[in-house]
């Protein structure tokens, strides 16, 4: 698409770059509260264990100590931390202090004390009696008949079936059926920002709380159904998120602090250190999937059915059918096969919280979907582009459930291209290397992800957009930002509907008070959503100005252009009517001022697709794998800004990298995480990525601002499959459990 | 314990067992360097040690007397940006910030010892910080950029 754009497809730096740069923004962490208390969490050592009693007596004695909360002492309310609307009811199983405790690292007790230290040092003098239960630590022994019973419903949350077509008779009618089982782990978010909330309680009743969020909207409805508070009394401010990536969705233990500022009156400041980040908050749910494909003597998919088990943890959370209907809906959207079926079953352990995180269910499902094409087309001795090309859905597809347009698939595009740069025909699929030593691989995945909520949920952004006096513009949203570039992609939007300049527009954003009632930034949203309120509410008042600018120019309004802060027509020679002057022309003849608000909701679900190319070198002597060159590229509609979409696929790279090569939430026989330090739990280093190249194909697509949609989820999704697969290629032999860790690998090749 | 920060000549009163960046936060209120791991690992809490860079978590504060320490905010002069820091912005080296203080002063420490640093050198150096959101690539387009910057100023 060319189009003559000012604002739309240039790169402008984050929000608040230069505060980042100098050290001057202030996270969570960093501000100061006057009187403030620090608080800390006494967490369980069990893996499941009822509490029989608490005594805080040595505790409370302590000098410094304030308050001390526990599950006999604070209301049993259950909740879940993905509530998203009054009336939405997931799964309740959390609160705030449990009377069972269902893994290590469960909340027992928190201690609000003068400093940190003192704090720190009564968590250690609260005696706790326990009553040890029997825990299940992994899918297969939740699923055991006979295990221990964790949930009241045998450990299945939930389980859900969708069939399209006629999948008994595709598989009967197959050439060849493949079936293999996929385990990807829990693995942790990895924002570098530790977890940090603070909480204040005013004596006039008005409660703040300030926190990393990506959905502070929803965490002040939860706040105020736990301590039955009016709506109007509680606002949540996100002062900065030092990566989201879904851990900042959930409610957490934001409660916490809420309940010592309610019993102190100060306010109190819960931070977290990694151990805890990566204990006591959520993770990815770790997935056992089963994948049966049937295909045609052509190569051609005649039938696939997936049974997907998702290990939620210890709480349901986004779990159950959030996670599974995510799941089956990305299924749909990958291929043209019409004879498809997704069971989904989600199951509790008593494993750390599994829930939202960046790819939400995409990474797992392709995990076993790109393994097994990959396996496939060796088998049947074709190259894996050539059986996607013949299975991927086309820019006509339709959703083979529903029979609903897909939008504007480009998948194909997107392979297309990424062969070309990557020069995949001219690449070996394996070589053996300096006298067997290395063993060279290529492999290659497509994967999708969604945009926004559309058809399941309420998909919509309130904000507002005011007009100054000299023509530059404040808009207000509840949208975060969390280093993905969200709000300066609003400000071009709106720059670009009014022809004025991004610098032209502040932004308040992370704070309750302003915008209105919003989804928050998950489901990748953010763009295809909150972009869309953006561009409706600038079109509004883009409205207002043409009505007034016609008024006063005595000219039809659609003679009007909008440019440079002024308006002009193409109906009479005469001077553009600057802002500054139509302002003040419409405060003195009209008293009006320009404010427009707008409620914007989605009307589409279009997928994300990206097409990922890797080689790799295994050395058969250590098992370590290196990434030589990484190509990546994503069907996304139309770029706004080249240098955020860029440095979204690269971090989403990153991620995938980690999650098909080192990290991995590992638990003990006692269910206590093992991984608990980023010394444990291994992130890649700059010197251990690969050259990474993107490239984006910009067909448009409906529903978004521009034809845009989302990068942010998507950019992650098809990145493990396709170094698994280089892995596999390279070895020879398939890999069916991540991450591919250089101990797995020499097992298998010892094998 | 007595030292120099950011030029500037402090003298605190401190408990043997702090850290540096406890002190930089708690004490002096220079939050730029940021608790990310407090074992070492993450590098976000980074700051000049008589000009090299070391993680503030793992620096105890007696071992600070009579040093310099220069932290990300002393980097700029008043709002004119350190050639670095500008070169994180255009290069598109910030994404959510946090990692960022700690990547400009190993920046620092890397081009005041070594002006003319190769890309392996650059990623080299990196090795003691994490980031989560940039997969490194334009934080090493940045530290390129800042070489050139340095060289023209």
């Amino acid at each position: 698409m060319k189009d003559n754009f000012n604002q739309i497809g240039k790169s402008f730096p984050i929000q608040d770059a230069a505060l980042k740069v100098t050290g001057a923004l202030r996270y969570t962490a960093d501000l100061k509260h006057p009187h403030e208390l620090h608080a800390k969490m006494l967490f369980s050592p069990h893996a499941h264990a009822r509490v029989i009693s608490i005594d805080t007596t040595e505790a409370e004695a302590l000098t410094g100590v304030v308050a001390v909360a526990h599950t006999f002492n604070t209301p049993l309310i259950a909740f879940n931390s993905v509530i998203k609307y009054i009336g939405h009811k997931p799964i309740m199983d959390e609160y705030l202090f449990p009377r069972i405790v269902r893994y290590v690292g469960d909340r027992v007790a928190a201690v609000a004390a003068e400093t940190v230290e003192i704090a720190a040092q009564a968590v250690k003098l609260i005696k706790v009696e326990y009553e040890v239960l029997p825990a299940v630590l992994t899918i297969d022994e939740a699923m055991t008949p006979g295990a221990p019973d964790i949930n009241g419903n045998n450990n299945l949350q939930f389980k859900m079936e969708k069939s399209s077509g006629d999948v008994d008779a595709g598989f009967n009618n197959s050439y060849k059926i493949y079936e293999s089982t996929y385990y990807v782990p829990a693995v942790h978010h990895g924002m570098i920002e530790n977890l940090a909330v603070t909480a204040s309680y005013n004596p006039d009743g008005l409660l703040t709380i300030w926190a990393p969020s990506q959905k502070s909207v929803q965490h002040k409805q939860i706040t105020s159904e736990l301590f039955n508070i009016p709506m109007n009394n509680i606002r949540v401010i996100t002062p900065a998120v030092g990566g989201g990536f879904g851990n900042r969705s959930d409610y957490s233990n934001r409660g916490i602090p809420v309940l010592l500022a309610m019993k102190t009156g100060r306010p109190v400041t819960l931070r977290y250190n990694r151990r805890e980040n990566i204990v006591g908050t959520n993770t990815r749910q770790g997935a056992k999937a089963t994948l049966k494909t049937g295909v045609n003597k052509d190569g051609i998919i005649v039938a696939q059915y997936m049974d997907m088990i998702t290990n939620s943890g210890s709480y349901a959370t986004t779990g159950g059918p959030m996670i599974l209907g995510a799941m089956s809906s990305k299924f749909y959207k990958m291929i043209k096969c019409p004879n498809m079926k997704f069971k989904g079953s989600s199951v509790n352990t008593n494993n750390p919280i599994g829930s939202a995180m960046r790819g939400y269910g995409s990474p797992q499902v392709f995990a076993a979907i790109c393994g097994q094409y990959n396996e496939i087309a060796k088998d049947l001795n074709i190259d894996i582009t050539e059986f996607y090309e013949k299975n991927l859905v086309d820019p006509d597809g339709i959703e083979q459930l529903s029979k609903k347009s897909l939008g504007n698939p480009r998948p194909k595009d997107a392979m297309h291209k990424g062969m070309e740069m990557f020069e995949w025909d001219k690449k070996p699929i394996r070589e053996v290397r300096e006298n067997g030593r290395y063993l060279y691989g290529k492999g290659m995945s497509v994967a999708c992800h969604g945009n926004g909520v559309f058809g399941i949920d309420r998909d919509m952004t309130a904000t507002t957009l005011r007009l100054n006096e000299d023509g530059t513009a404040l808009l207000s949203v509840c949208s975060h930002e969390m280093g993905n570039g969200c709000i300066i992609s609003l400000k071009q939007i709106v720059a670009e509907v009014l022809g004025l300049e991004v610098s032209d527009i502040r932004s308040i954003h992370g704070n309750t008070d302003v915008g209105g009632w919003s989804n928050g930034e998950s489901a990748s949203r953010g763009l295809f959503v909150e972009g869309g309120a953006a561009y409706k509410v600038a079109l509004q008042m883009k409205e207002r100005l043409t009505k007034y600018a016609a008024e006063y120019l005595r000219v039809k309004e659609d003679t009007l252009v909008f440019g440079n802060k002024e308006i002009s027509t193409t109906q009479l020679k005469c001077d553009p009517i600057k802002f500054i002057d139509l302002v003040s022309y419409v405060h003195e003849k009209h008293q009006e001022d320009f404010i427009e608000a707008c409620t914007y909701a989605s009307v589409a679900l279009p997928g994300s697709y990206g097409a990922h190319f890797a080689d790799v070198l295994v050395d058969t002597e250590t098992g370590k794998v290196k990434v030589l060159d990484y190509v990546a590229i994503h069907d996304v509609g139309r770029v706004i800004n080249p240098m955020i979409i860029e440095g979204q696929l690269h971090g989403g790279i990153h991620m995938g990298l980690g999650y098909a090569l080192s990290e991995e939430i590992t638990i003990d026989k006692n269910g206590k995480v093992t991984s608990d330090s980023f010394k444990k739990y291994h992130m890649l280093h700059a010197n251990e990525m690969p050259n990474i190249k993107t490239a984006f194909i910009e067909e448009g697509d409906f529903g978004g601002p521009y034809g845009a949609k989302s990068i942010g989820e998507s950019s992650t999704v098809p990145v493990a499959s396709t170094v698994i697969n280089a892995i596999s290629n390279a070895i020879g032999k398939n890999i069916y459990q991540y991450p591919a860790k250089p101990e797995k690998i020499l097992a298998i090749l010892k094998e | 314990v007595s030292f120099i920060v950011n030029d500037k000549k402090v003298e605190l009163a401190v408990e043997k067992n702090w850290t540096l960046l406890k002190v930089l936060r708690e004490k002096l209120d220079l939050t730029g360097a940021k608790p990310g791991c407090e074992t070492g690992d993450c590098g976000a809490c980074k700051v000049l040690l008589d000009g090299k860079a070391v993680n503030s978590c793992t620096t105890n504060i007696m071992k600070v007397q009579d040093r310099t320490v220069t932290t990300v905010e002393g980097l700029s002069k008043g709002t004119e940006l350190h050639p670095i820091q500008s070169a994180f912005i255009e290069a598109g080296a910030v994404q959510c910030g946090y990692c960022t203080p700690g990547m400009i002063i190993t920046a620092k420490s890397l081009l005041d010892e070594n002006p003319h640093p190769t890309e392996e050198e650059i990623r080299n150096s990196l090795d003691n910080n994490l980031c989560r959101c940039t997969g490194y690539v334009k934080i090493v387009d940045a530290i390129q950029l800042a070489t050139k910057k340095l060289e023209e100023s």
